[in-house]
């Protein structure tokens, strides 16, 4: 199939055309956007049907060229070298299949022991070192998260994970669209993907100027893993 | 005339026969083997492009199943996990047996060439038995990157979704289209030369 360039919207890409006629996108809510486009630029665009004639007559001459059928002789004497190997001692899925499910109960009785544990430990505490936290004042170290929108009350005794000192704030959405910066960019220049000789170009999107007369910009979908022909 | 019927006995599902394996049956096995046999050869068949090293991959890969049994985890159906063992078997066959010299067409003989040549011809369709598309067929399937000739007939011939070949192969549904593509783009063009595509 030919790579489309749409001047009249964005063209379905060759592959999402050939799934298309796979059927691969029937049955499926969420292609039913995708196929409603696929037909609508299908209806506009006639020339594109012989791309599709194409993959269906390559699937007739496919069809048509299904090798035959050993002989019976032949199939036997394959099953009698198979008979001749002994079976793994181990059994396969079923015995996977048991294993896991005892896994699963163990590690669900480790976890209701490990919570019975805690709990007891909570209230059998004596009640005045209970209430140091609830008279006392706020004990020194990073504030308590916000959960929704409120402060955690005082009387609640925090569980501590890790101190401020402990973690590393890597990225956080949206960090450049409010006033909010923390510490240095996390990259002092470009972000390295892969290196130039590790990259094959297949075949590129027309040229897009990012305004005035800057260079063209070179772009590929990174969904579509045009790195290999 | 008195009518007798009888109920069939329910067909035991790949996993009971799987079990029956583990347990030491050898009926489990004949079973699955009558079960997936055709399928994987012709899956071997065209990976190789001939019945004997089909034959050969089909064997090596039902015996590669029996071996490494305990290592199915019952995550992928029985009959995805076997395409994956067979093609690899088949396609460590072609390499040991050089298919790709075998049927290249600077292997043909030339009388072959000569009758397949569209130059030679007047109707580039005209007079091609199902033996010599057959043929056509394997060589250009032979000019394909490994990755993209696997990936391939498992959705042709298997008739694998691109989920099942995603998942045979272990890669994502996205590199299973862009092979597809690849693949059918390549067999256009070879074949185009003797067959209107």
């Amino acid at each position: 199939m030919s790579a489309w360039q749409g001047a009249d919207g964005p063209a379905p890409t060759p592959e999402q055309l050939a799934a298309y006629a796979d059927g691969e996108l029937d049955g499926r809510p969420e292609a039913e956007g995708l196929c409603r486009r696929i037909e609508a630029w299908l209806a506009r665009h006639p020339e594109a049907a012989a791309d599709l004639q194409a993959q269906r007559a390559l699937e007739r001459l496919w069809q048509a060229t299904t090798p035959a059928e050993p002989a019976e002789s032949a199939w036997a004497d394959v099953l009698a070298r198979l008979e001749d190997i002994p079976l793994s001692p181990a059994a396969g899925p079923a015995r996977s299949a048991r294993l896991r499910a005892r896994a699963a109960w163990a590690a669900v009785l480790l976890g209701a022991s490990a919570a019975a544990l805690w709990l007891a430990l909570v209230l059998l505490r004596p009640a005045e070192e209970r209430q140091v936290v609830r008279k006392g004042p706020p004990a020194p170290g990073p504030r308590l998260p916000a959960v929704r929108g409120e402060l955690v009350p005082e009387a609640v005794e925090p569980f501590p994970v890790a101190t401020a000192d402990e973690f590393e704030i890597l990225s956080m959405p949206g960090a450049d669209a409010g006033a909010l910066v923390v510490g240095e960019p996390l990259l002092q220049g470009p972000m390295v993907l892969v290196a130039a000789g590790e990259v094959e170009m297949v075949q590129t999107e027309p040229e897009v100027r990012m305004g005035g007369d800057g260079p063209p910009m070179v772009w590929t979908p990174l969904e579509r893993q045009r790195a290999e022909p | 005339m008195a009518v007798i019927t009888a109920a069939c006995p329910p067909v035991p599902t790949d996993e009971q026969l799987l079990a029956r394996l583990a347990r030491g049956d050898r009926a489990g096995l004949e079973e699955l083997f009558r079960r997936y046999r055709g399928l994987a050869y012709r899956v071997a068949h065209r990976l190789l492009g001939n019945e004997a090293d089909a034959l050969d991959a089909v064997q090596e890969g039902f015996a590669k199943a029996l071996t490494h049994l305990p290592g199915f985890q019952g995550r992928s159906t029985f009959k995805t996990w076997l395409l994956r063992v067979v093609s690899n078997a088949a396609l460590d066959l072609g390499r040991q047996r050089g298919r790709r010299e075998a049927l290249s067409l600077d292997g043909c003989a030339a009388g072959e060439r000569e009758r397949l040549d569209p130059r030679t011809r007047d109707d580039p369709t005209a007079g091609l038995e199902r033996a010599d598309l057959r043929r056509l067929l394997d060589r250009a399937l032979a000019a394909l990157p490994d990755a993209q000739r696997r990936t391939f007939v498992l959705h042709a011939e298997a008739e694998l979704s691109y989920r099942e070949v995603a998942e045979v192969l272990g890669i994502s549904i996205g590199t299973v289209m862009s092979r597809l593509y690849y693949a059918r783009q390549k067999l256009r063009a070879y074949l185009s030369r003797w067959v209107k595509l």
